[in-house]
């Protein structure tokens, strides 16, 4: 109970920063449109190929724009030293990491829900019979993501480059949540293989747990001053 | 301290031996190969590289553990340097494996699960190697890169089987890889022994690599003795 | 023949990435212990 009330305590203070100063949001819807655009400049847009292109194009600038998500939210803690702060709180390590997954996963699927509309006029998708179900693998991608991504901001923000470094860090050991989310995605939206799309999504909730688990139990070690 | 350096010696010896006795299995003691002929003797050395890149990234994770346990400076020093020598390794893998394909398969590259994976490893732990390098604080870097290279060898099975689903429809090519697939008694022996020579060659550098970093590191020490 | 060159070629560059790894912990090393001998002398000055 103690545990909910300080997590949250740790989330309000999150989304009322960014309440008030609205950069990390602005500045990844942003980025995640020009990621889009600039697909539709590099292929032909009127063509069936960007159609099959369309689930890559979605994550790339949907994990694009995470990736600068998540640098500016710990960038941030760092100009005011308010991780300092927040590690002064009688507060046990692991809950101040479960209260930044999910408040990275908020920002991030605020920007999803605002990026998707964009792309389905775009690209003239069609959503409508599978909107629950890429809901869902959107959600679950932005877990795994996000999981990964908070344990290695935490690391990347106390680097000499840290907008350099967490890119290099967080994409290749994120392969497999981005393999699996792109793939059951495809599935989804090409609307054939819905069964395979299932199987792809089983997989994504197994590696999510695996990373949230191995990363929860980590961030101790990253965190400690 | 004459004594060990007498035992790097002997292990010096032994490795350079074995290497040696290993390349001459290689080319003149196994046959080549029907199909594929005398390309195939890069298969000798490609595999123990692979397994030897496999042992060091093992050897990261279980230092990583070992020194976020215990705090003790030199399982530290013990990752690093096995991370340079997995990385040394996994880009001989990466470059003697297209060698080969090329005039087998008549492509460089297939996104095969294992090629793939082999390259997701070489850039987790080229990161890993930059992260070390991009750290000032000295104790807290350490601990960054024992996370890193925990999470980086847990990694390595997932990348492996979500490739493997990625690319069920693809046609795996076939490679003389694992045991009994068809492999001649000589050219298994011949496998046999590069593996062993590898995994002596791995320890040699290993100590090598760690004995330097002993080195930079009394240097260290000598140098904030003075200053103070 | 033409296969052989690439045989050539994955060994020439495996024997060359070794060397240059273990030259460069050499020279890394000679380098170090001039230092120390360095500091040593100038500690003893």
């Amino acid at each position: 109970m103690i545990a909910l009330k300080q997590i949250l305590a740790i989330l309000r203070k999150d989304i009322l920063l960014e309440l008030r100063s609205k950069d990390i949001i602005v500045s990844m819807c942003v980025f995640a449109f020009i990621v889009v655009i600039v697909f539709n400049f590099t292929f032909d847009p009127t063509t069936q190929q960007i159609k099959i292109s369309a689930p890559g194009i979605l994550w790339v600038a949907l994990l694009f724009s995470g990736n600068i998500g998540l640098s500016r939210s710990f960038a941030r803690e760092q100009e005011n030293s308010m991780m300092q702060g927040v590690l002064l709180c009688p507060v046990d390590r692991s809950l101040i990491y479960i209260a930044k997954v999910i408040g990275n996963v908020i920002f991030m699927t605020i920007v999803q829900l605002i990026i998707l509309p964009v792309m389905v006029i775009l690209l003239d998708l069609s959503i409508g019979h599978v909107l629950p179900q890429l809901l869902v693998v959107l959600f679950l991608g932005t877990l795994g993501f996000a999981g990964i991504g908070t344990l290695f901001s935490t690391i990347s923000a106390n680097t000499k480059s840290r907008e350099v470094m967490l890119p290099i860090l967080l994409f290749p050991v994120s392969v497999p949540v981005i393999l699996s989310a792109t793939k059951s995605t495809a599935y989804l939206l090409s609307g054939k293989d819905i069964g395979q799309s299932l199987s792809w999504i089983k997989l994504l909730v197994g590696f999510d747990v695996i990373f949230l688990v191995i990363c929860f139990l980590l961030y101790e070690y990253v965190i400690e001053e | 301290m004459k004594n060990i350096k007498l035992t790097y010696l002997v292990l010096i010896v032994i490795t350079y031996m074995l290497v040696l006795t290993g390349l001459y299995l290689a080319f003149i003691y196994a046959p080549p190969e029907k199909t594929m002929g005398d390309v195939q003797r890069i298969f000798y050395f490609h595999v123990p590289s692979a397994w030897v890149s496999f042992i060091a990234f093992f050897v990261v994770c279980l230092a990583g553990i070992i020194f976020l346990k215990t705090g003790k400076e030199q399982w530290d020093r013990l990752a690093a340097s096995s991370a340079e020598i997995g990385v040394l390794f996994i880009v001989i893998v990466l470059i003697t494996g297209p060698l080969w394909a090329k005039p087998v398969w008549n492509t460089y590259w297939t996104w095969d699960p294992r090629l793939t994976t082999s390259f997701v490893l070489f850039l987790i732990y080229a990161a890993y190697l930059m992260l070390r390098s991009y750290v000032s604080n000295k104790e807290r870097g350490a601990r960054f890169a024992a996370v890193f290279g925990i999470i980086g060898f847990v990694d390595v099975p997932i990348v492996y089987m979500s490739i493997r689903w990625w690319r069920t429809q693809h046609p795996t090519p076939v490679i003389g890889g694992g045991s009994g697939s068809g492999l001649a008694p000589e050219m298994l022996t011949t496998l046999m022994f590069c593996l062993l020579a590898f995994t002596f060659l791995y320890i040699t550098l290993l100590v090598l690599r760690y004995q330097s970093e002993g080195v930079v590191k009394e240097f260290q020490a000598l140098k904030h003795k003075l200053q103070n | 023949m033409n296969k052989i060159l690439f045989l050539f070629l994955a060994y020439t560059f495996i024997w060359t990435a070794l060397f240059i790894f273990l030259l460069s912990i050499a020279r890394k090393l000679t380098f170090m212990q001039k230092q120390i001998k360095q500091l040593k002398q100038n500690t003893e000055n």
